[in-house]
């Protein structure tokens, strides 16, 4: 399972990177989001688990974007190296994505 | 065509958490090992993000057919519309803006239908097309479209129709359109900015009112300079931009109609009045008077009238600036021995100190999106800020020798300021800077410039 997270990880994180947008507070967002992958490493779907966090009057303009660029680099990313015959056990998998002001 | 900003740097997480029903039970491990995973505490894992601008690819506007307009035909419009747009998306700071120039042409049939194929090996993240035509009544129609070239979606189309000579209107109505989708902010590219313009000596300065555009197309000359003018503002309609003026001892508040071009005084006085500043609803204007050194600040109708005075501490009390609510004032005051700002409700009452940090604080104003108050901080030198309204989360976006007097763009996102170099020779030029403290660059202006009031959103 580390193995797939870390797979996983390395596919979206140079998308997120790309993708996150800017903003005064954008570094509070946090969003998580559940993706379904298909056998071959495509993405059957994608949907957001629980509320985005974060929010202040600042990154309002970036709400729906930090979450709708989120989605994209999931997307993105596909299709994922992964393996097979272990499709069971990262047929479903959740991921949080937040920034943070270095 | 990416550019690396160096100053500030994002990092973005990933964390990764197996979804509870996927998963499957760890392997025990022999003593000492750590677990191959751990499904509640998932390490965080943390990627240095760098404030790339997002590539962006503007081609020409197609045409149906060239025809001529009162600015020239629609096929040379669709080529000085994409440079327009192009332009407005570089200057936002979040961009980096590929062609029109250097692009191959695209058809009609090509702007709703993007072959992402042949952009592809371009880098970018986003496609604007667009086409431009003409009626018989001579008005431009002008199509506007932005595309994901990664995943080969629409994200945006918009159409908008002017008369020929706003051609330049239309453009920015559309880098609005693209820069509102992809960065979430309100647009601002359709906004004026009225400054004054300053020439001759410093013990013999001639200073002007001027109006442009927000990229410095369409720039004018308003006042003749007869009468120094200062810290002009823009009605909250457009219509009318008020200003101090001072000509020999007398002191006016002026409203200027830009329609006719006339004027009228608000308020005169042998005592120095300034800082005019527009209530939201557009009915009132706040102002500054000093009288035997005593200066506080007053509301009068925009009509005229007798002020009302709002502040009545003694020292120097000025430069009010409405919340977008018009339920309180910031501004600035030495009350408390030394220059700082306060808060009170849009009739005087309940006023507050918000700074308590060191040195001093002048030419508080609100932002347009309400969150926060950008200010001059004086200490040592003159430095650009903002803060919360309540004080707080105080960060400095500006650090040269003498940034002043902050103004909002429409979308509270870019503070335009003036920035004035050291030395006899100092200029005074316009410099706008993103309120994340990136993107400092100057707004150019056909002579030297203080004073920058940018305007709302073109109605």
């Amino acid at each position: 399972m580390q193995s797939f997270r870390a797979a996983i990880d390395g596919e979206i994180r140079p998308h997120w990177e790309r993708n996150v947008p800017s903003g005064v507070d954008v570094e509070r967002l946090r969003v998580t989001l559940e993706i379904t992958f298909n056998r071959d490493g495509s993405v059957a779907s994608v949907r957001q688990v629980g509320e985005l966090a974060g929010k202040t009057e600042s990154n309002q303009p970036q709400q729906a974007l930090f979450v709708e660029r989120a989605i994209r680099s999931v997307r993105q990313a596909a299709p994922y190296r992964l393996p097979a015959e272990h499709f069971d056990q990262w047929r479903v998998m959740r991921q949080t994505f937040s920034a943070r002001r270095g | 065509m990416k550019k690396r900003l160096s100053f500030l740097v994002l990092s973005a997480a990933v964390i990764l958490t197996p979804l509870a029903h996927a998963q499957t039970a760890p392997t025990a491990q022999p003593s000492g090992d750590a677990p191959t995973w751990a499904p509640a505490e998932s390490p965080e894992v943390v990627a240095t993000v760098r404030n790339d601008r997002t590539s962006i690819i503007v081609t020409s506007f197609a045409t149906p057919q060239s025809q001529d307009t009162a600015a020239g035909s629609t096929s040379a419009l669709g080529t000085q519309i994409a440079q327009v747009i192009a332009a407005d998306l570089e200057r936002a700071g979040l961009y980096a803006p590929v062609g029109p120039g250097g692009l191959r042409p695209v058809g009609m049939a090509e702007v709703t239908a993007p072959q992402f194929d042949s952009w592809r090996n371009r880098n970018a993240e986003n496609l604007v097309q667009g086409f431009v035509r003409t009626d018989a009544a001579g008005n431009l129609t002008v199509g506007c479209y932005l595309y994901d070239i990664e995943l080969g979606t629409e994200l945006a189309r918009n159409g908008f129709v002017v008369q020929a000579r706003d051609w330049r209107r239309a453009a920015h109505r559309c880098a609005d359109a693209v820069y509102s989708r992809l960065s979430g902010e309100a647009p601002f590219f359709d906004s004026r900015i009225a400054y004054i313009a300053e020439t001759g000596p410093k013990n013999a300065r001639v200073k002007r009112l001027a109006i442009m555009d927000s990229d410095g197309a369409n720039h004018r000359f308003i006042t003749n300079g007869q009468a120094i003018a200062i810290t002009p503002r823009y009605s909250p309609d457009y219509r009318q931009i008020a200003y101090s003026s001072w000509a020999g001892s007398r002191s006016r508040v002026y409203v200027y109609d830009i329609a006719s071009g006339s004027q009228r005084v608000v308020y005169e006085s042998n005592n120095p009045t300034f800082a005019p500043r527009w209530s939201p609803d557009g009915r009132f204007l706040l102002f500054s008077m000093g009288q035997t050194g005593n200066t506080d600040i007053y509301r009068i109708p925009v009509a005229g009238g007798t002020p009302r005075r709002l502040t009545d501490a003694p020292g120097i009390d000025v430069g009010g600036s409405f919340s977008p609510d018009g339920t309180k004032i910031v501004f600035e005051s030495d009350r408390s021995g030394s220059q700082q700002l306060y808060i009170m409700n849009a009739d005087g009452s309940d006023q507050r100190r918000i700074t308590f940090g060191g040195g001093r604080y002048a030419t508080p104003e609100w932002s347009p999106r309400g969150d926060l108050i950008a200010f001059t901080r004086i200490q040592g030198n003159f430095r650009i800020g903002v803060m919360s309204p309540s004080g707080g989360g105080e960060r400095l976006l500006t650090n040269s020798w003498q940034d002043e007097a902050p103004t909002w763009a429409p979308n509270g996102r870019i503070i335009q300021f003036f920035r004035t170099s050291q030395g006899r020779n100092g200029r005074s030029q316009i410099f706008q800077v993103d309120v994340t403290g990136v993107n400092l660059r100057r707004v150019p202006t056909p002579v030297d410039a203080s004073d920058p009031a940018w305007g709302p959103v073109l109605p």
